[in-house]
C-alpha cells in the first residue's frame, strides 16, 4: 500500500494509525515563523467511529489504508454475520460482524442496498441510506381528528426499530424514515 | 445589491485592507522613519532550516531566490546609514499553505536605531491601534481588546514564564532527555519524530506551538527566546539563563510579529549561518549560500530593533476572522 506524507492529507483519506484504519476528517498547517511545522490532523478511526486527534511533524509519512466503500444488497442474517452481496457480476457475499454493522442493524431490511466498508477486502461498517422505507408493524390505533396536533406515539418497524410517529399513523402503513436522526418523514402510499 | 453579495464582499475587503495599508504607511511615515524598496529577488536565499525560499530562474540562469523577508537587504542598508527605515511588500516561504499561511504574504518590516525592544514594543501596539481605528467598525471588537482591557494589556510573557505556567519546568535550563519526554508524555507520537539534529529547538516549537500558542487569546507579547532561536537576534543573560533578545506579538491565538535586538556581530553570525547549513545537511535539506553581502557590511551595524509583521494576518485578527480567507482580494 502507498504511503502519504502530510501534504498529501486530505479530507477523506484512508492510512492506517496505530494499526487501526482511520479516515481524514481535517488537516491544519501549523508553523512558527522561524521554526519547525506541524500538521494538526483530526482523524476518524474507522472501526471504533471515535474521533482523533494527532499532530504530525510536516513532511512525515503514514501508510494508506486499503479501505474501500461498496453499495452491496443485504440477504440475510445467520445470528452472527449479516451476509451482503456484491452488486456487479460476481455476486460475491461477505458476512459483516456485529461491530461492523453496529447501529446500521435496526435498519437492515432484506434486498435493501446498504454501503458497506471495506479494510482490505473485509466489512469494517455497514451505512444505511440516508432514508428508508420501512413498514410499521406495531403501533397503538390511530386516533382520526389528531393530525393537528402534532402529538406522537412510539411504532416498531418491521427491522425492529423503534420510531416516533404522528398519531394517525397505522400498523401495516409504509413510513420513510431518516436515518442519521431516527425521525419520521412522511407517509408512503 | 444585498450586503452579502459577492461584488460586495469583495468590495469591503478590499475597502479594509486599503484603509489597513494606509494606516500603516501612514504612521511610520509621519513617526521619522523613512520608506525604502529593496530587491524582492536576490541572489541569496535564507540558511534558516525550516524556511524553504523560492528559487527563481531567468531561462537556464540561476539568478536567485526570491527573498522570504526583507531583513538581510534592510540591514544593509542601515549598515550603510540610512537611519531608521520601513519596507511594506511581498515575501514567499516555499510549501506555506494553510488556514494561516501562504507561500506569498504581505511584511510590513521596520528597525529603530537607539531603541529598546520595550520601545518598539510600545509603538507596535500604538501602530496596531491606529490601524484598528481606521478600519472602522469591523476592528471595533479588536480595538477594545487593545485598549480596554486593562492598563497591562497587552500582556507582557517571558517565554520561560509560560512554559513554567503550562509544564512546571524552565525551557532554558531543562536537559534535552526530559525535554524529549515532556513531548513524548504531551503530545504523543509527534515527540518521537523529532530529529535529532535539531532536536532542542523542535521540542521547544512542539510543545509552545501545539500547546501554548492557541491559549494566547489577548495581544501579548512573548519575550526572551530560546538561545537556539536567536536566528539573527542578540543573545544575553536573563535571571541566570542564556536567552535570545526576541520577541513574538501573538493575538487570537495567531502568530502576528517578530522582534530582534538585531545583531551586528559577523563572526557569530557567519557560525549561526554555517551551524543552520550543517542542519540542513542533516535533513537532508539543501544547503544555501551564505548571503556574503550581508556579512561584509554587518559589522558596522548600528546599535537597533527591528521587527516584522504579517499584514495578512493582522487584517484577518482586527476582522475577527479565523482564516485567511477573505482578507485577500484578487486570490
Amino acid at each position: 500500500m502507498a504511503t502519504y506524507s502530510t501534504n498529501e492529507f486530505r479530507s477523506g483519506l484512508k492510512v492506517i494509525l496505530e494499526g487501526d484504519p482511520c479516515s481524514i476528517l481535517e488537516n491544519e498547517f501549523v508553523k512558527p515563523g522561524k521554526g519547525q511545522a506541524f500538521n494538526r490532523v483530526r482523524l476518524r478511526n474507522l472501526l471504533s467511529g471515535r474521533v482523533w486527534e494527532r499532530t504530525f511533524k510536516s513532511g512525515e509519512s503514514i501508510e494508506g489504508a486499503d479501505v474501500i466503500d461498496l453499495d452491496m444488497e443485504y440477504l440475510y442474517t445467520d445470528g452472527e454475520y449479516w451476509h451482503f452481496m456484491k452488486m456487479d457480476d460476481s455476486y460475491e457475499q461477505l458476512p459483516a460482524g456485529k461491530n461492523a454493522v453496529a447501529d446500521a442493524l435496526q435498519w437492515l431490511k432484506e434486498q435493501d442496498v446498504y454501503t458497506v466498508t471495506l479494510w482490505n477486502g473485509d466489512p469494517i461498517s455497514v451505512t444505511p441510506p440516508n432514508f428508508v422505507e420501512l413498514e410499521v408493524v406495531e403501533t397503538d390505533p390511530g386516533l382520526k381528528g389528531d393530525t393537528a396536533q402534532g402529538g406522537t406515539k412510539p411504532a416498531t418497524l418491521s427491522t425492529g426499530a423503534v420510531v416516533k410517529v404522528p398519531l394517525f399513523i397505522n400498523q401495516g402503513e409504509v413510513i420513510r424514515v431518516d436515518t442519521r436522526t431516527g425521525e419520521y418523514q412522511n407517509r408512503v402510499k | 445589491m444585498t450586503s452579502g453579495s459577492p461584488d460586495q464582499t469583495l468590495k469591503s475587503c478590499i475597502r479594509e485592507r486599503a484603509c489597513l495599508l494606509g494606516a500603516l504607511r501612514g504612521y511610520l511615515s509621519s513617526h521619522q522613519c523613512t520608506e525604502v524598496t529593496t530587491p524582492v529577488l536576490r541572489p541569496f536565499g535564507v540558511t534558516d532550516p525550516f524556511i524553504a525560499s523560492i528559487s527563481a530562474y531567468n531561462e537556464q540562469n540561476r539568478l536567485g531566490f526570491l527573498q522570504t523577508s526583507p531583513e538581510y537587504a534592510m540591514k544593509q542598508l542601515l549598515c550603510l546609514g540610512s537611519g531608521d527605515i520601513w519596507q511594506l511588500g511581498p515575501v514567499f516561504r516555499s510549501g506555506e499553505t494553510g488556514r494561516r499561511h501562504r507561500s506569498e504574504f504581505t511584511m510590513l518590516e521596520w528597525y529603530r536605531c537607539g531603541w529598546t525592544l520595550s520601545q518598539l514594543m510600545d509603538e507596535m501596539i500604538e501602530l496596531t491601534t491606529v490601524a484598528a481605528t481606521a478600519m472602522g467598525p469591523v476592528a471595533d471588537d479588536a480595538l477594545g481588546q487593545l485598549t480596554s482591557s486593562s492598563s497591562s494589556s497587552p500582556t507582557k510573557r517571558t517565554y520561560r514564564s509560560l512554559f513554567e505556567d503550562r509544564f512546571g519546568i524552565n525551557p532554558h535550563a531543562i536537559e534535552t532527555a526530559r525535554l524529549a519526554s515532556l513531548c513524548t508524555k504531551k503530545l504523543g507520537s509527534l515527540g518521537q519524530h523529532i530529529d535529532p539534529s535539531t532536536a532542542r529547538s523542535e521540542y521547544h516549537d512542539a510543545l509552545f506551538s501545539q500547546l501554548i500558542e492557541p491559549t494566547l487569546e489577548s495581544p501579548t507579547f512573548v519575550t526572551e527566546f530560546p538561545r537556539e532561536q536567536a536566528a539573527l537576534a542578540r543573545v544575553a543573560e536573563r535571571r541566570g539563563d542564556t536567552v535570545a533578545l526576541r520577541f513574538e506579538l501573538y493575538w487570537r491565538g495567531v502568530e502576528l510579529a517578530n522582534g530582534y535586538s538585531e545583531l551586528g556581530d559577523q563572526a557569530e553570525l557567519n557560525a549561526r549561518f554555517v551551524a543552520n547549513n550543517a542542519t540542513r545537511k542533516a535533513m537532508g535539506l539543501p544547503e544555501m549560500p551564505l548571503d556574503d553581502e550581508f556579512l561584509a557590511l554587518i559589522d558596522v551595524l548600528p546599535d537597533c530593533v527591528g521587527v516584522a509583521l504579517g499584514v495578512d494576518r493582522l487584517h484577518m485578527v482586527l476582522t475577527g476572522r479565523r482564516s485567511l480567507a477573505g482578507t485577500e482580494p484578487g486570490k
